[in-house]
This record gives structure tokens, C-alpha cells and sequence, in this order.
């Protein structure tokens, strides 16, 4: 096989047994990689009913066919499992450098079964593998675990490990790769944890083959000199600020959710713009393996109680951090964001988490003796302090290592926690753009953008403007969206890379881009409708999987804050989020039923049997 | 009357060197197209505008005293 590696290594990790299988091509074909190799096995060996933090999980860390081929950003690897958060699924991805090493060993996959023992760690050496004792890594940050492994190892090694929040089971634990890039989303790193599997260790030298080099490198050239001319002409915003420099978007559309959601708008937002994380913190940019945007932000806060080294934030974090509790000093953002690095904690949930609990104390429903300190709206202390607590579990981050669901309901207050599928939403207010609304309630991971990012046409204007106040119209773009994201987390792309500069310029997106080089790399000669198929197949094969653990219209829902009570502030000002009347439209475009179960008749249009295997 | 204007991401490059805040004179009653048309922004750049804190179209007439904000959406996630 040629873009794919052809094979898959099984670690049993109750045996200790590790054993090589080829990638049926087939599935790759089908699946393409990545999140679709994902559902694949899932579909076939993980009971949509068992507990995520046992031992009949699977843990599957997934490459896409353009990893590691040098195409811009193929840099992407996808862990899939059963969520403890959610119990859905994860499809949470990471860039940096991991995925590509784990490809040049010679691996498409990885998949991990059972529950060791003890913590052990995987060691691959170009196409060797072994397990290795990891008691003396126990406890230890992400940081310090990736320092040790490369010094037991070989220096160039790449890790993906968790932190002390994934071996103490947090709900929101994530997997890091290359120190601080994160698998960040649904506890990706708690199932780590529970299988006592504490890293992953690569180091390959060997190439990604290509079916057709000179093809690909024609296009390829085509492609990167096109960005390039584009880039000069109007400097990337990712580039100049990172993802941080979406505050002033958000914040002038009244969709930067403030408050736990309580507010559209930020009075403290430029503070926590990514203009001011630029002109305070930034040390230099980062760049994932092939990428030419380079959005990563290498950071330093001098302060006597915040400062710190590190990477980040994100917008996401921003939002979540920042303007949901109120918080505008961002030198107490940055310095949380480094913990949840170091602990191996996703940044979303736990800003979102700790919003939450304000407000429950701003309502009387939580006793700030209870959470055994102060717990005001912009309390940047509180947030560092708890977020701490949180990975340590220890006194009040117990209840929030949870989640915001959790600990709302155990609160008697549910409603208070702003997630879809009990997880929490990242940083675009539905109210104000519609879209979003819909694509939190039907993403097959609960509350993310990232399965199907409507902030694309609703707010950014990319292929073309929207209205993200009109609800109207909006499920059929939704799901070119959706199917779009798939197939570029499929192929092991970047999503910042792909929508604009891989995929056609109408709404309906199609992945002219990525279907270039999906064929000159694996010579698999995908046509544009196989390859929209493929990006359909995962999403409903995913959504498949979901209505067998129990899943229908009724967790297709958010907040009954989004839905029914009108934004206060903010051009959106009066909005709710029209989310029934969009659902309607969406389960007729994916030909599911009006209780959002796909029908027979759609499944077997995509190859796939009544519950969703193919 | 004189408005002032703030500009950031991929307006910058519109604002006097050096200065991202700076006070214009502009006729009483111009519009922010005509603001537009007097930093040079070429028409195929679409800023999102903000007047004192509320967003607007162009062709909103401008007050002495107003602030603007002029930006281009950026992505990221
Ligand atoms: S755009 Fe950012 S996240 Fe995406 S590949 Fe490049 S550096 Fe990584």
C-alpha cells in the first residue's frame, strides 16, 4: 500500500502481547484513516454499552493516508475510544510531530485493548515494539515523563503520554503529544489511565511512501506556492495572533460566550485578545510538521504569581478561562492553560467546569465553604488554584474533575451546565450564529465545533458570507460541514489549512483539494463522489454506533438557556437558537429519521449493514 | 467633525504608521464607507465595523466623538 503504511499493531495490554495486522484495503479505502479507522473498529469491537474506563474499552490512536507525506499540515493523528465524559464517542486530534514518527515506524495505527497490570509504557522503534515498566513515570507531568522517556530511549523519540489528571481518571483528561499539543477532548486521557498505559514513545526513519511522487509533488508545489502568494498578499491572522485572534470576531459579533453564558460580549475582551497575548507574551510561533500557518504559540509570563513558560492559549482556552469566568487578567489564562498542559487536562472543560461552578455560587446552589475558598466572576487566583486541585482531585477539584454536567446535577441544577452530550461547548455563542447550535446538538462528541465548524460561513465568511442570525437553510450547509470535517480528519489533516485553501468555494465544500492528494499519495483513485461517500459513511457509521448506546433525538439538545431565553447583550441581542426547527431540516438532509436514527435504506447506500458496520 | 478610529488584524495596514488608535477629521455626516473610501481601503476588503461598541453596516452616518472599530474576521478554533 502506498500513503497508507499497511499495517496496524494490536497491543493487548492485559497479556502484555503486541501483534502486527494488515490494514485491509478495503477499510482504508472506505474509512481513508484516521477518525474513519476509528469508527471501523469501534463498530466491530467496542460494546456500545460497556463501561469506557474498563477493560473491554479499545483505545485507538489512528493516522490519516497524508500523515507524515509532507502534504500542509498532514501532520494529524485521531485517538477514538468510548468517552467517560460522555459516553458517546472522543475524536479528539493532535498535530505536532508524534503522528508523522509514528507513521515513519511504520505504523497506520495503534490499537490498545484490556489493562495492564501495572503502568507500562509502548516503546516503537522502527517497526519494534515493546512494553516497558513505567512505575517510576506514575505521578509524574507530562513534561517531565516526555524528559525521561527521550533520555531512556533516543533523544529524537516523539511521546504522546498523559499527566497525573489521566491516571487519577478526570473525566476531561488529555492525551499530550510533543509536551503541549493535546488530544484535549473527552477524556481521552482518563481511558489512557485506566489502562494503566501511561505513553506512548516512536522514533521511525523510514518514509511515507506515495503512489505517484512526481504527481504529488507537482500539486503539491501548485498548492504551497498559492498559499504563499495568498499570504503575502493579506498576512494570515493565525499567523500574526494564533487561534487567540478570534476574541475581536466573537466579541464584535456577540457570540463570545461570557459568564457561563449568561452574556455574548466581554467588557475585559481586549485584554484577553490574541493582539495582546502577542504584544505581552509571545516568545515565537510553532508550527505542526508541514505546516506553512504556524499557529502555535510558544509563550512567557513574567509575574510573581502567574509567571511560567509554555505554549498556548488557544482561543478556545481563552474563552473558556477567560471571558466565561469573567476572567480578563491573561497572564491567570496562560498560567492555567500551562497547568492543564503539564497535568494532561482539557482546557475547555475545565474553564467551562469552573464558570460553571461561579455561577452555581452566584445562584446559592454551592456553598463557597463548600468549595473551600472565595469563588467570584473574574477571580483569576481562584481559577489557577482550582484547575490544580482539579488534576490532583484533591478537596473541591474532586467534584469538578467530573465535568460541568456532573457537578451542576449534583447541585440539582443540570440546566446550569453549557454542554450538549455533557460536554462542553468551546467558545461560539448559538444564539448568535445558528449554525453552531446545530452542529454542538448533532456532533457525534457532544458539545464541539471542531466535527463540523459552522464558525466557517457564519462568522468568518469562508467559502461565503451567512447570516448567523437566520436559522433558515442552515442544515444543509451544516452537513457539507460536517462531512467535510470528516474526511479531513480522515486524511490527517489540519482543519485550518484544509477548509480554505483544500476544498471547493461553494457551500456544499467539496474536497477537490484533498481528493488531489489523496490519489496521487495512495493511488487508491478515489472519485469526488467515493471520496463525499467515505466523509458520509464515518459520520453515520459514528452516529450509528451512538443510537446503539442509546442515543436519539432527545441528547440532540442543548441548554434550555440557548433555546429559550434571549441573548442580553450584543448585536445578537434578543436571539434564542432555533435548534428544533434546524433538526427537522437536518435529520431529512442525512435521510435519518425524524428521531435522528438513520434509516436502513441510508446506510445501505453507504455500504453499511443495520448497526452501522461496514 | 473628527471620529476615532481603532483598527486591528488585516485593517492595520490602513492606519497611519505605527498607530493602531489615531483621531481623523471627516466631513459632519460622512458615512463609514466614506471612512473606508478616506483610509483607502479598497472595496474587495470587507472590515467588520463596529460604532461605539455596536456593530454596523457602512453606510451608518458617523457623530462627532464616535469610536470605530475596524477588523477582518480571522479564524481559528
Ligand atoms: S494550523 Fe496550527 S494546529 Fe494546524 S497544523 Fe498548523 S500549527 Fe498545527
Amino acid at each position: 500500500m502506498k500513503g497508507w503504511m499497511g499495517k496496524i499493531l494490536r497491543v493487548d495490554l492485559t497479556r502484555a502481547a503486541l501483534h502486527e495486522e494488515t490494514l485491509d484495503p478495503l477499510a482504508a479505502k472506505d474509512y481513508i484513516g484516521g477518525r474513519g479507522l476509528g469508527i471501523y473498529f469501534l463498530q466491530r469491537e467496542v460494546d456500545p454499552l460497556c463501561d469506557p474506563l474498563s477493560a473491554d474499552n479499545l483505545l485507538v490512536m489512528a493516522t490519516g493516508p497524508l500523515t507524515g507525506t509532507g502534504a500542509p499540515t498532514g501532520a494529524r493523528y485521531m485517538i477514538m475510544t468510548k468517552s467517560p465524559l460522555t459516553g458517546a464517542i472522543t475524536c479528539s486530534n493532535a498535530g505536532g510531530r508524534f503522528p508523522t514518527e509514528l507513521k515513519r515506524a511504520g505504523y497506520d495505527a495503534l490499537i490498545f485493548s484490556g489493562r495492564a497490570a501495572r503502568p507500562v509504557y509502548l516503546w516503537i522503534a522502527d517497526g519494534k515494539a515493546e512494553l516497558r515498566d513505567a512505575a517510576h513515570l506514575w505521578g509524574k507531568t507530562t513534561h517531565a515523563t516526555t524528559d525521561l522517556l527521550r533520555a531512556e530511549t533516543d533523544p529524537k523519540a516523539r511521546v504522546a503520554c498523559i499527566g497525573p489528571a489521566g491516571e487519577r481518571l478526570v473525566k476531561f483528561a488529555a492525551v499530550m503529544n510533543d509536551k503541549d499539543r493535546a488530544a484535549g477532548r473527552s477524556g481521552v486521557g482518563a481511558v489512557m489511565g485506566s489502562k494503566n498505559l501511561k505513553a506512548v514513545v516512536v522514533r521511525g526513519t523510514g518514509k511515507v511512501p506515495l503512489a505517484d511522487p512526481e504527481r504529488f509533488k507537482v500539486y503539491n508545489k501548485d498548492i504551497i506556492e498559492r498559499f504563499k502568494a495568498a499570504a503575502k498578499e493579506t498576512p494570515l491572522g493565525l499567523t500574526i495572533n494564533g487561534t487567540a485572534g478570534v476574541v475581536i470576531t466573537t466579541q464584535h459579533l456577540g457570540v463570545l460566550p461570557t459568564k457561563n453564558w449568561q452574556q455574548g460580549t466581554f467588557e475585559g475582551w481586549e485584554q484577553i485578545h490574541g493582539e495582546t497575548l502577542s504584544a505581552k507574551y509571545l516568545v515565537r510561533n510553532k508550527a505542526c510538521y508541514a505546516c506553512p500557518i504556524g499557529c502555535g504559540r510558544i509563550t512567557r509570563v513574567e509575574d510573581p504569581v502567574f509567571g511560567g513558560e509554555g505554549e498556548g492559549p488557544e482561543y478556545e482556552t481563552i474563552y473558556a478561562m477567560g471571558s466565561n469566568c469573567m476572567v480578563d487578567n491573561l497572564a491567570a489564562v496562560i498560567k492555567a492553560n500551562y497547568i492543564c498542559n503539564e497535568q494532561g487536562l482539557d482546557t475547555i472543560t475545565m474553564g467551562a467546569t469552573i464558570a460553571c461552578a461561579m455561577e452555581l455560587v452566584e445562584k446559592g446552589h454551592l456553598e463557597e465553604a463548600t468549595v473551600g475558598r472565595p469563588l467570584k466572576w473574574g477571580d483569576g487566583e481562584a481559577l489557577v488554584a482550582l484547575t490544580r486541585m482539579t488534576a490532583a482531585r484533591e478537596g473541591f477539584g474532586d467534584r469538578l474533575a467530573e465535568g460541568s454536567y456532573r457537578l451542576a446535577e449534583s447541585c440539582g441544577h443540570p440546566e446550569l451546565a453549557m454542554v450538549a452530550k455533557k460536554q462542553e461547548f468551546p467558545g461560539y455563542e448559538p444564539r448568535g450564529a445558528q449554525a453552531m447550535g446545530l452542529a454542538y446538538a448533532t456532533s457525534p462528541i457532544g458539545g464541539s465545533h471542531m466535527r463540523g465548524d459552522p464558525a466557517y460561513f457564519e462568522l468568518f465568511g469562508v467559502p461565503e458570507k451567512v447570516d448567523p442570525l437566520e436559522w433558515r437553510g442552515k442544515a444543509k450547509i451544516t452537513k457539507a460541514f460536517q462531512d467535510l470535517s470528516a474526511i479531513i480528519d480522515a486524511a490527517g489533516l489540519c482543519i485550518f489549512f484544509a477548509v480554505r485553501n483544500l476544498a471547493g468555494k461553494q457551500l456544499d465544500v467539496p474536497p477537490t483539494g484533498i481528493l488531489e492528494y489523496l490519489n496521487a499519495a495512495t493511488g487508491a483513485d478515489y472519485t469526488l463522489e467515493e471520496l463525499i461517500q467515505a466523509g458520509e459513511r464515518i459520520i453515520n457509521a459514528e452516529r450509528q454506533y451512538l443510537v446503539r448506546a442509546g442515543f436519539s433525538r432527545k441528547e440532540d439538545a442543548l441548554p434550555p438557556r440557548l433555546t429559550t431565553e434571549p441573548l442580553p447583550d450584543g448585536p445578537a441581542k434578543g436571539m434564542v437558537c432555533h435548534l428544533d426547527e434546524m433538526l427537522d431540516d437536518y435529520y431529512r438532509e442525512q435521510n435519518w429519521t425524524a428521531d435522528g436514527i438513520p434509516t436502513d435504506e441510508r446506510l445501505a447506500q453507504l455500504g453499511l449493514d443495520t448497526e452501522g458496520r461496514g | 467633525m473628527i471620529v476615532r478610529v481603532k483598527c486591528f488584524t488585516g485593517m492595520r495596514r490602513f492606519a497611519p504608521a505605527d498607530r493602531t488608535e489615531f483621531d481623523i477629521e471627516i466631513e459632519a455626516g460622512a458615512s463609514v464607507a466614506r471612512l473606508l473610501a478616506l483610509l483607502e481601503v479598497p472595496p474587495d476588503i470587507q472590515p467588520i465595523v463596529a460604532v461605539n461598541g455596536a456593530r454596523a453596516e457602512t453606510s451608518k452616518p458617523l457623530r462627532d466623538g464616535d469610536k470605530i472599530v475596524l477588523f477582518t474576521p480571522v479564524e481559528g478554533g
